[in-house]
């Protein structure tokens, strides 16, 4: 349903008297690919400053992309204009992260979630009053919310209405980006459950993009590892998290904590070194070897490319192979 | 079960009272009623504005009428007695009736100034905001000029123009504001367009004109009432100041504060009343303004709403 | 371990009062000691009263509409009745505080040498000269790299991770007694936050300074903590020591925030949510504050606040009715 194909959004870096010349970018995405089968989940993880958000983004086009291309069906997102890009967008809709700032805080429950509906002509009249307190039904929210503001909810209510906002244009996709790393953890699983009800009522196909591995080891289906700006690995979820291939998946899954006290004293910790290069100045060759324990020659001078080394499990990696050879011992 | 939920329902209204469908507006009006400070700015305020509405019916009398002019000698102004609440000006007219209706000429030289110029700045500051790119250059360049010239060089060159007259002051108090409320309202609206609420929007696939009418300009009025309060009480002053310096109607029996604070600069030791009482006034609006603009800006201040 | 307490909490209450409003017990009767050399680790959501815990111990609430009572003891001394002059010879030197966000915690215009040898200095730690020397050595210690020209480097300079290692090193400058971290590892990425939780407990352990470890992450607590508190609405809810409370929760918060997370080693099950938010209590005064929320809830539960007890885990629990099963998770994957 969604293919993306070497995408790179180069945000420029200017300088200049009066005139802005452009001195350099910040290559926040640069050279991703990724498919997502329709009704399925795809987790986009990473930490930050590797250029999850900014895929999202650039995925619904609210960041320019520089090059590559977005479709979504058959609907070639990133080369649309104008009126034409806006009938598309109801397509692809997206959950926010902040629920503070996503809601304009002058406009009450009820008229934030019927912008999408009215914006795209799907329902007249009384229809969209009804249609309004349906989603508030189907988000788990009193009727009586779409007279009140935004300032009147807590945090994982306010989130709730972001999310019944995005339904509202009965959209296909949905980016989720980061939707309840702002949340009580009481309140996250409320969410979580949520967003599975509603995939599998509605049939919807979600990109999910979170730093948190173990909401997405919940939620998704098939997972995809980014590090300054590219991906390292991709393969369906159960595969990644129980076998892992990418040095940088090895050291993110075992910093992740669990808690159960049994497990944490048994484990192993991969601690990486150092930190996050600059993206507007990234290491060459593999954008990873300045913090690889792995690191060899080859690295610094040619950049892997993702590659499949077993069956739906890719890898950008010149030494995959050897590596899980190794552990394997 | 039923019994516990109904114990713990009744328990958990004790607690919180939600006013249903609270806008921000109606939270802003109750936080301000709450401010001491506010309602005491406020106060004055409205009563200023009442006086200058219903001065026919409050000044005592005639404000040009001047029939006790054989009472003032060069050395004796009189000053307050039953008669006349605050004296006599130097020409013999009622003070009291002169400072009512000096409210007047203050209240319109001041708003509509203040409304012709903070339309135009906002103006400019929503084309500067909504389009960004070239019209936001140019309007940057526009204001930058318009900053660099002095209003008082301005007023000067007005009134040169068209001669003295209200009108004269009016233009000079207004011009100013131009590029104050455009900056305002430009730098408000470009902070407003980073916020996710914006982006949810853009996403939702909303169009230009709602995008800012409904999204963005509504959020970044915020500062610009504020800085319209404000600027009420320096346009009351400038225009007074204005006057004081001669620039103001032409014709001498105009009430207006600062015309008679310059009038009684003569008078000062024998009268003194005739200075007192004409600034004293001038800065109890001012300062009712300040209190009310101060007040304001902190009830509309997002940070204390969470 | 010495089995005398250097920290003692009792009955400690803070309470928060502004004209007009109603007031809000952030903190509503907590009690708790701190040992020699242990890590303690403080659980609790929003509204728990975790932090402002915290900030009462160091006596770094605003004077102003906060009311605090109750008793802590360091070493037998009063903290709460101290004056101002004796907190600062205990704020850095004796108990010492790392936050959570570094770059509001740093002075952005000081460079970093200069924070750190003020701290030195203010306590008396070591001479003016001696100071930069024993600065490039706590930043050694933290593992910043090229430890010397770091002290030349502003805040802003540095990452996250390394200023969160600034961090503590200016807290562990004096060598205190106790380590007060409040989130420290919240807004750090996951990697970086092994990185420096590793490093707190290496320097802890090594100097047998206690530590107190506030956070809302229950991964990290099980990684790193002695003895665990849970806090509920101002409360604690359920303590004991680590194992023995992660393996057989009795109260029912706990036991909901365990099947709430979602897990990395586990696969399959659904999420069992907390139904309502931390928002949803009722007075302790009326009952048992998490009663609206609690699957269990009787009424029992109301009308008296229940009291802590001892539990058959051999943990501290407060409720009438604690669950005693193990819990059982999913399927380990």
């Amino acid at each position: 349903m969604l293919t993306v194909r070497d995408l790179r959004v180069h945000f420029p870096i200017v300088d200049g008297l009066l005139f802005n010349r452009k001195v350099g970018a910040i290559r926040a995405v640069d050279g991703v690919d990724l498919d997502i089968a329709q009704g399925e989940t795809l987790g986009l993880v990473g930490e930050s400053g590797c250029g999850k958000s900014t895929v999202g983004k650039a995925v619904i086009r609210l960041v320019p992309i520089t090059t590559g291309t977005v479709r979504f069906g058959d609907i070639e997102l990133s080369s649309l204009k104008g009126s034409e890009l806006r009938h598309a967008r109801r397509h692809v809709q997206m959950i926010f992260q902040d629920p503070y700032a996503s809601l304009n805080p002058r406009q009450n429950v009820g008229s934030i979630i019927a912008e999408p509906i009215r914006t795209h002509d799907l329902r007249h009249g009384a229809a969209v009053g009804q249609r309004v307190l349906e989603l508030l039904d189907s988000v788990g929210l009193p009727r009586g919310a779409a007279n009140r503001y935004p300032h009147e909810f807590s945090g994982g209510q306010r989130q709730r209405i972001g999310i019944a906002r995005a339904l509202a244009a009965e959209p296909s996709l949905i980016v989720a980006d980061e939707p309840v790393s702002a949340l009580d953890v009481s309140i996250q699983a409320q969410v979580i459950n949520l967003m599975e009800e509603l995939q599998e009522q509605l049939g919807l196909t979600i990109l999910m993009i979170s730093h948190d591995l173990a909401v997405v080891h919940h939620i998704a289906d098939s997972v995809a590892v980014m590090y300054l700006g590219g991906i390292v690995e991709k393969a369906a979820a159960g595969m990644l998290y129980s076998n892992p291939l990418h040095p940088y998946t090895l050291a993110l899954l075992s910093a992740v904590p669990v808690p159960d006290p049994v497990v944490e004293d048994q484990r192993k910790r991969t601690v990486l070194q150092g930190d996050l290069p600059s993206p507007a100045n990234p290491p060459s060759g593999c954008r990873f070897r300045t913090r690889c324990p792995f690191a060899q020659e080859r690295c610094a001078e040619e950049q892997p490319v993702l590659r499949e080394i077993q069956p739906g499990h890719y890898v950008a990696c010149h030494f995959a192979e050897q590596l899980a050879a190794e552990r394997a011992q | 079960m039923a019994t516990v939920q109904e114990h713990l329902q009744s328990l958990m209204g004790n607690r919180v009272v939600e006013t249903a469908g609270s806008s921000l507006t109606r939270e802003t009006w109750r936080r301000l009623r709450a401010n001491r400070i506010a309602m005491v700015g406020g106060a004055v305020i409205v009563f200023f504005v009442l006086v200058a509405i219903f001065a026919p019916w409050l000044a005592p009398y005639d404000p040009r009428v001047n029939t006790w002019f054989d009472q003032i000698r060069p050395s004796s102004v009189p000053g307050p007695s039953r008669e006349h609440w605050f004296g006599l000006d130097e020409s013999g007219r009622d003070l009291l009736s002169r400072i009512i209706y000096g409210a007047r000429t203050s209240l319109v030289i001041g708003i509509v100034s203040l409304a012709i110029g903070a339309s135009i700045g906002a103006i400019f500051g929503v084309l500067a905001g909504a389009f960004g790119g070239w019209a936001d250059s140019l309007v940057m360049r526009v204001t930058d000029v318009l900053l660099s010239v002095p209003s008082l060089l301005l007023a000067l060159s007005v009134a040169a123009v068209i001669g003295q007259s209200q009108t004269a002051v009016m233009i000079a108090v207004a011009v100013p504001n131009i590029p104050l409320f455009a900056r305002l309202l430009r730098s408000s609206m470009m902070a407003e367009r980073e916020k996710d609420y914006v982006g949810a929007a853009v996403s939702v696939g909303i169009k230009r004109r709602p995008l800012v009418m409904s999204h963005i300009l509504p959020n970044s009025l915020g500062p610009m009432i504020v800085q319209g309060t404000l600027a009420l009480a320096t346009a009351v002053i400038d225009a007074a100041a204005l006057s004081f310096l001669g620039l103001g109607s032409a014709d001498p029996g105009v009430p207006e504060w600062g015309r008679m604070l310059a009038n009684a600069q003569r008078y000062l030791n024998v009268a003194p009343h005739l200075c007192l009482i004409p600034g004293f006034v001038i800065f109890i609006t001012v300062l009712g303004f300040n209190l009310f603009g101060e007040s304001l800006r902190e009830a509309l201040d997002p940070k204390l709403r969470r | 371990m010495n089995n005398e307490p250097i920290l003692s909490v009792n009955d400690l209450h803070v309470t928060f009062q502004t004209r007009g409003t109603t007031a809000l017990r952030a903190v509503d009767g907590v009690s708790f000691d701190v040992h020699a050399g242990e890590t303690l680790g403080v659980v609790g959501e929003s509204g728990s009263g975790k932090s402002v815990t915290s900030l009462a111990i160091l006596g770094l609430l605003p004077k102003r509409g906060v009311t605090v009572s109750g008793s802590i003891r360091l070493d037998g001394k009063e903290l709460l009745t101290a004056s101002e002059r004796e907190m600062l010879t205990v704020r850095g030197r004796r108990i010492a505080m790392v936050f959570q966000d570094p770059m509001s915690s740093l002075n952005p215009v000081l460079t970093v040498g200069r924070q750190l040898t003020e701290v030195l200095l203010r306590h008396g730690v070591c001479t003016k000269r001696a100071a930069p020397d024993r600065a490039a050595d706590l930043l050694d210690r933290v593992g910043i790299p090229s430890a010397r020209q770091r002290l030349g480097n502003y805040p802003h300079q540095l990452s996250g991770g390394m200023r969160q290692r600034v961090m503590i090193a200016i807290a562990l400058a004096c060598e205190p007694e106790i380590l007060i971290a409040d989130e420290p590892t919240t807004a750090l990425d996951v990697t970086i936050q092994a990185q420096v939780l590793e490093l707190l407990m290496g320097l802890v352990r090594d100097s047998n300074t206690a530590m107190v470890l506030i956070t809302h992450d229950l991964g990290v607590v099980a990684g790193t903590c002695d003895r665990v508190h849970v806090m509920y609405s101002g409360r604690i809810a359920e303590s004991g020591e680590r194992h023995r409370l992660f393996a057989n929760p009795h109260h029912h918060y706990t036991r909901g925030l365990l099947a709430s997370v979602p897990r990395l080693d586990l696969v399959g099950g659904k999420l069992t949510p907390i139904p309502g938010s931390p928002r949803d209590v009722i007075d302790w005064a009326d009952g048992c504050a998490f009663a609206p929320r609690c699957p269990a809830v009787t009424e029992q539960c109301l009308g008296v606040a229940p009291e802590l007890v001892p539990a058959a885990n051999g943990c501290m629990v407060r409720c009438v009715h604690p669950a005693t099963e193990p819990v059982s998770l999913g399927v380990a994957g």
